[in-house]
């Protein structure tokens, strides 16, 4: 028998950014220091070891005033900065307004260059962040100062060119997610649906780029961004499509439920990114499989029928006893609102009236109420 | 390999350059590109959040009962509402400003219909001659991907009051400056109103 996956707080606390590793820290002395007093209670420890114990564990950095009220004062001398130069936005020349533009974002790039330099990945990794989103800015502010008529998308999509090349300079994981997100937009905006018109989809070769770079540098946000974008663009891609069939959609989803397989055979404390993977995958494998049977289904007209919604029943099923055995909560839910769903859609197609369906989503209300508190109680356990 | 910090200076430098490349290179082309006069029409309302600019709705009315020009249909084609239509225009001169005469799939074909030919695309509106009101005129709307000039808030307000002041019956008193680059795009140089010129320059 397969064993559960492995719950690994202590190997995340150890690759995890500052913020996210102290916040850990204290959460992980606090329950220590409560454990230890059950334990001392109970006769299981010495009540003489509980110091020696407990300074094992380092006590967390905690921010002092002078540094708090820097912090604040920086934020608001930059609200200020940028108030007034709105007030005096029609005032200025247009060449002066290019130049500001132009600073601002050369300022958040030499800001993350000297961190780099320097060695605080964590202020080049802001610093990295902010630029890209400032060069999205810059570009559309460009075109605003010099009437610049062109395309919204194309916009958006340099915008995302310029952010995956200012993250991988920089190896920073914020500029990585703002590059993804900004070509997903770049796809949405101007897209005409279901005609020869709407143009190429991005947003597959964006998710790519960013579970690449999750898994090598090992990045939860960059892990759900990329996957994300799996599926956004291949959503987008079948929408695209002038007479998207069944088929698609059903190629579509055997590709996320082999990517969730293939995920869930790779998912180990040394990568926990497949454990994200994992969960958009399955998602993804379901969300397309739920559309198939919507659309002619291989010469029927009027879509799956029951045969695709008993198979739909299935596969929620199984992915909820999948859930349950992984110990994955949300791929369990995840599970549960498919089944809820399905049910739903069968509901439906045979018409009931109004009674019959009450009784049967009050039964589909019960199982997921059911679910929810076998979940909560199994996490307690835990 | 290059330290982090340079590659990262050499990569925001890159980027830096290319958004002064953009700007020289449309105002080059811009500089270097045949102007024309196009009529304009008031819009509300004004997006409150994307700046203060005249939004550049390119609408003309033809006189009552004249007909379409025979290659306009009554609705733009399918993705002309995108910034950059995929069809041609052929404009022509009418008095001090240009109209649409015709369009095109082609820049060959629109070059037959007029002298001057622009990336866009346009719908036309003629009613049906009614005799109880024979003044009833038809209209051409025009897509070139101009659609906004911004300005400074006050001139903003007041080019809009004229827009919306203007009678239809006399020659429209606010045009836009296109100009019509060599690769056949449209940019807005800026707009006359009341015979003031209000061009887009480094000021």
């Amino acid at each position: 028998m397969r064993p559960p996956f492995p719950r690994f707080k202590r190997e995340r606390l150890r690759g995890a950014p500052p913020f996210r590793a102290l916040s850990l820290r204290m959460a992980y002395k606090d329950k220590i220091e409560r454990d230890l007093d059950r334990w001392i209670a109970a006769g299981l420890v010495e009540p003489d070891k509980r110091s020696a114990i407990l300074a094992t564990v380092p006590d967390a950095r905690r921010l002092d005033a002078a540094t708090a009220l820097a912090w604040v004062g920086a934020v608001l001398l930059g609200v200020a900065v940028i108030s007034f130069i709105a007030a005096n936005w029609d005032g200025l020349a247009r060449i002066a307004r290019f130049a500001l533009v132009l600073g601002a974002f050369a300022a958040c790039a030499g800001l993350g260059a000297w961190a780099a330099w320097k060695a605080r990945p964590m202020l080049s990794n802001m610093a990295l962040t902010l630029a890209a989103f400032v060069f999205a800015a810059a570009i559309g502010l460009t075109g605003q100062i010099f009437d610049i008529a062109g395309e919204p998308r194309m916009a958006l999509y340099m915008a995302g060119l310029a952010a995956a090349a200012l993250a991988l300079a920089g190896r920073s994981t914020g500029a990585a997610c703002a590059s993804v997100a900004l070509i997903m937009l770049g796809d949405f905006t101007d897209r005409q649906w279901f005609s020869h018109g709407a143009g190429l989809v991005f947003s597959i070769y964006a998710g790519l780029f960013g579970i690449n770079l999750a898994y090598r540098w090992n990045s939860s946000a960059l892990a759900h961004i990329g996957a994300a974008a799996m599926v956004y663009g291949g959503a987008l891609t079948i929408a695209s499509l002038d007479d998207p069939g069944a088929g698609w959609l059903l190629f579509s989803a055997i590709l996320f439920a082999a990517g969730a397989a293939y995920s869930r055979s790779r998912f180990a404390p040394q990568t926990p990114v497949f454990r994200i993977f994992y969960v958009w995958y399955a998602w993804g494998a379901l969300l397309f499989f739920a559309w198939a049977g919507y659309l002619p289904w291989f010469g029927a007209e009027d879509g799956g029928g029951v045969l695709h919604r008993i198979l739909w029943l299935i596969a929620s099923g199984g992915l909820i006893a999948l859930g349950r055995f992984d110990r994955h909560l949300v791929v369990t839910a995840i599970g549960v609102l498919s089944l809820i769903a399905a049910i739903s859609a069968m509901l439906s197609d045979l018409g009931l009236d109004l009674m019959a369906s009450a009784g049967v989503f009050l039964l589909c209300a019960l199982i997921a109420l059911i679910a929810g508190f076998v979940l909560k109680r199994s996490k307690a356990d835990a | 390999m290059l330290k982090p910090h340079v590659r990262i200076l050499i990569v925001a430098a890159l980027c830096v350059a290319a958004l002064i490349g953009l700007v020289v290179r449309e105002g080059m082309a811009r500089a270097g590109g045949q102007e024309v006069l196009l009529a304009m029409q008031p819009v509300d309302p004004r997006s409150l959040l994307g700046g203060h600019y005249v939004i550049v709705s390119l609408h003309e009315d033809i006189p009552p009962g004249a007909p379409c020009p025979a290659t306009l249909g009554q609705s733009t084609p399918a993705g002309a509402s995108s910034s950059l239509p995929r069809t041609w225009l052929a404009l022509a001169p009418n008095g001090r400003h240009h109209s649409v005469a015709g369009m095109a799939q082609t820049r060959a074909d629109a070059e037959k219909l007029g002298p001057i030919v622009v990336r866009g695309a346009a719908a036309c509106f003629a009613p049906e001659l009614d005799p109880a009101d024979p003044q009833r005129a038809g209209f051409i709307t025009t897509i070139i991907g101009v659609d906004r000039f911004h300005i400074a808030q006050a001139e903003a307000l007041r080019i809009e009051r004229l827009l919306r002041d203007q009678n239809t019956a006399d020659a429209p008193p606010v045009f836009a400056i296109v100009s019509i680059g060599k690769d056949g795009r449209a940019r807005l140089s800026g707009l006359e109103a009341e015979g003031e010129r209000l061009m887009l320059d480094w000021r």
